[in-house]
């Protein structure tokens, strides 16, 4: 999962590679803006065809953040 | 009815007198269309006028028409309906920010001895939280609460408030038709932002309201066969009167957007021909738009088509729709033009968005002139510019020595606030003695009577031999750097010598400096900081730089609060 959100992350939002670790923050590491974030779920909903509420929008502090959540709604 | 051009602007004496003309010029047309529960819902021009008269009906049976009422949450039909019966029946309407913390929430509140409370269903937890601490709300009404939400004493669901609304109104309570609607009386009041202490509230009226919806009209080229996509938060006096007032008064339907991560598929579901929208969405959609022709591997061949199409504009051949077609279907496919403001955009983007076809007009607008002041009109812009003053505003320079090649930009007009609510020094301070609006900006005025905008006044740093800098404009040297990802400029005082430094606060660019220290990363910005010092005069220049770990606090509104700095 983390790799599929890396990917998403450096070919659709086009973040430098080499900062994506799960650990990584979104906003302060990534540098991506609260826009940008409403972007990756959208595109994690269409990638993994599931649906986030937007409140979970808030919670998404890491990297990490995201792929366990996502894990989480996909078992 | 006025012709501007090729559409057609129609008058309206009152809000309300605007919602009747609306609904018979536009019947059962969806004026706006919205999710409740994922079920897409219409709601007509038609319904707007039914529900303000019975919203209006509902608050004079329950005795509160005519009294202060606020309206928070996203933006739904009913929050503008609410909005509209509440000043139509002779009420002050105030709208709260859905973001604010609830011990501001509960200050705006008690400062305007608020009677009643519309409120959307997102907001419901907040309401509960708060409710203690209002005693004197008499009534919470939520729209589209869930079957099994918590429903206190106070507390009402919209739908029985309606019902209360509608036998009123069948017995003949219609306050929005008897009541005069006088356009010099208070009817909103809107906090700008800062802490409760600091926020103040704008008093506007009817008059000003009006006028600004009808200029806002004006400007835009927008008629009855136009879909638009509401994105910004309702509260503010952009999206209010220029997107809500305005474009349904030209016909257009209104989609309102019902999550921020689904902006861009309801674009393409909506197929707009027109967006309102802040600098933040431009400048990510056109990250978006790179970010995609890069992924499929054409950014030269973009580049080239840019190239060949503004060189046959040149010579009268459009092809911009064919040749940049899969970048303007990501938008619906049908967008000609944005209207942006709130902050300045980078000249850049203007011409990289009007290269695939999109035309960005950029406007001036404050709270406190409801809000709209200038534009640049469809027909002729000019970069960096604010435009021309709109129809019913005159803009003027007051320099501070004639010698000045810049000065505070006052204004007057229809549009000019009553003044700050309870607080009538703040009102004094800010109109000149011939009674002009002093907008705390600082520009010039050029031949063409296009307003320019170089600095805030409340922002100037005076410096200790008497001369002021721009911080806006260092900043535009600092924020142009790829090192920076925010930087902002302000003047800290040294204790030993009293001496006034201009310093650069930076929040570095975590993509460039990855794996780096601030100790490495300190010496590369400022160098940068010496090569833009060359190119300013020796007072103007920036001594001190500190860098942060964090992005600056920023406004609801995403605006860096600048006054927190130090």
């Amino acid at each position: 999962m983390f790799e599929e959100i890396k990917a998403l992350l450096v070919k659709e939002l086009g973040v430098e590679e080499s900062l994506i670790k799960p650990e990584a923050e979104l906003v302060t590491d990534l540098g991506i803006n609260s826009l940008e974030l409403a972007d990756l779920v959208m595109l994690c909903e269409d990638k993994f065809d599931v649906e986030i509420e937007e409140e979970k929008l808030h919670e998404f502090i890491t990297v990490g953040d995201v792929v366990n959540y996502l894990e989480s709604i996909e078992k | 009815m006025k012709k501007n051009g090729e559409h057609v602007v129609f008058g309206m004496t009152s809000l309300y007198d605007g919602i009747v003309q609306q609904a018979e010029r536009y019947g059962d047309k969806p004026r706006y269309i919205y999710k409740v529960n994922k079920q897409e819902k219409t709601f007509s021009f038609r319904d707007m006028k039914d529900h303000v008269d019975v919203i209006a009906a509902g608050l004079a049976s329950l005795d509160m028409a005519g009294k202060f009422v606020g309206v928070t949450g996203e933006t739904h039909p009913d929050y503008v309906a609410a909005y509209l019966a509440t000043v139509s029946a002779g009420g002050v309407i105030v709208p709260l920010d859905k973001d604010i913390l609830n011990e501001q929430f509960v200050g705006f509140c008690k400062r305007c001895d608020i009677a009643v409370l519309f409120y959307t269903r997102a907001m419901h937890q907040k309401m509960l939280d708060t409710a203690s601490e209002l005693p004197d709300v008499k009534y919470f009404i939520g729209f589209d609460l869930p079957e099994d939400a918590e429903m206190p004493e106070r507390f009402m669901r919209f739908e029985a408030f309606f019902e209360i609304g509608k036998k009123a109104y069948e017995d003949g309570v219609r306050p929005a038709e008897t009541t005069e609607q006088d356009p010099e009386k208070l009817c909103t009041i809107l906090f700008t932002s800062g802490t409760t202490g600091t926020s103040k509230g704008v008093m506007l009226n009817q008059r000003n309201l009006v006028t600004s919806a009808l200029d806002s009209c004006h400007i835009m080229a927008t008629n009855d066969k136009d879909f638009f996509v509401s994105v910004l938060p309702i509260h503010h006096a952009y999206e209010f009167t220029c997107a809500q007032l305005a474009l349904p008064n030209c016909g257009a339907t209104t989609y309102i957007n019902d999550s921020i991560k689904n902006t861009m598929r309801n674009f393409v579901k909506v197929k707009p021909r027109s967006l309102v929208l802040v600098p933040l969405y431009i400048e990510t959609m056109h990250k978006r738009i790179w970010a995609e022709i890069e992924k499929k591997g054409k950014t030269e061949q973009v580049k080239a088509a840019i190239k060949v199409s503004n060189g046959l504009r040149k010579v009268g051949v459009d092809l911009r729709r064919v040749f940049f077609k899969d970048i303007l279907a990501a938008f619906g496919g049908e967008i000609r033009y944005i209207v942006c403001g709130g902050a300045p955009l980078r000249p850049e983007l203007i011409d990289e968005f009007e290269a695939f076809g999109i035309s960005i007009f950029e406007g001036y607008g404050i709270t406190e002139c409801a809000p709209l002041v200038s534009a640049n009109p469809m027909h002729w812009r000019k970069h960096r510019s604010a435009g021309q003053t709109v129809e019913h505003m005159e803009a003027r320079i007051d320099k501070a020595d004639p010698e000045d090649s810049t000065g505070e930009i006052v204004v007057r007009g229809d549009a000019v606030m009553m003044g700050y609510y309870k607080n009538p020094e703040a009102t004094a301070e800010v109109f000149t003695e011939d009674g002009w609006f002093r907008t705390g900006d600082i520009g010039y005025i050029d031949d063409d009577n296009f307003i320019f905008i170089t600095g805030r006044k409340k922002n100037i740093i005076l410096l200790s031999n008497g001369k002021n800098v721009f911080p806006e404009e260092l900043e535009e040297y600092l924020n142009a750097s790829e090192s920076v990802c925010e930087g902002v400029v302000i003047g800290r005082k040294n204790e030993e010598t009293g001496e006034i430094a201009i310093t650069a606060l930076v929040y570095p660019n975590g993509e460039k400096f990855a794996g780096m220290t601030n100790e490495e990363i300190y010496p590369i910005i400022k160098d940068e900081i010496t090569e833009i010092n060359k190119k300013l005069p020796a007072f103007k220049h920036i001594t001190e730089l500190e860098l942060r770990d964090e992005e600056f606090e920023k406004t609801t509104s995403r605006k860096i609060m600048r006054y927190k700095l130090k």
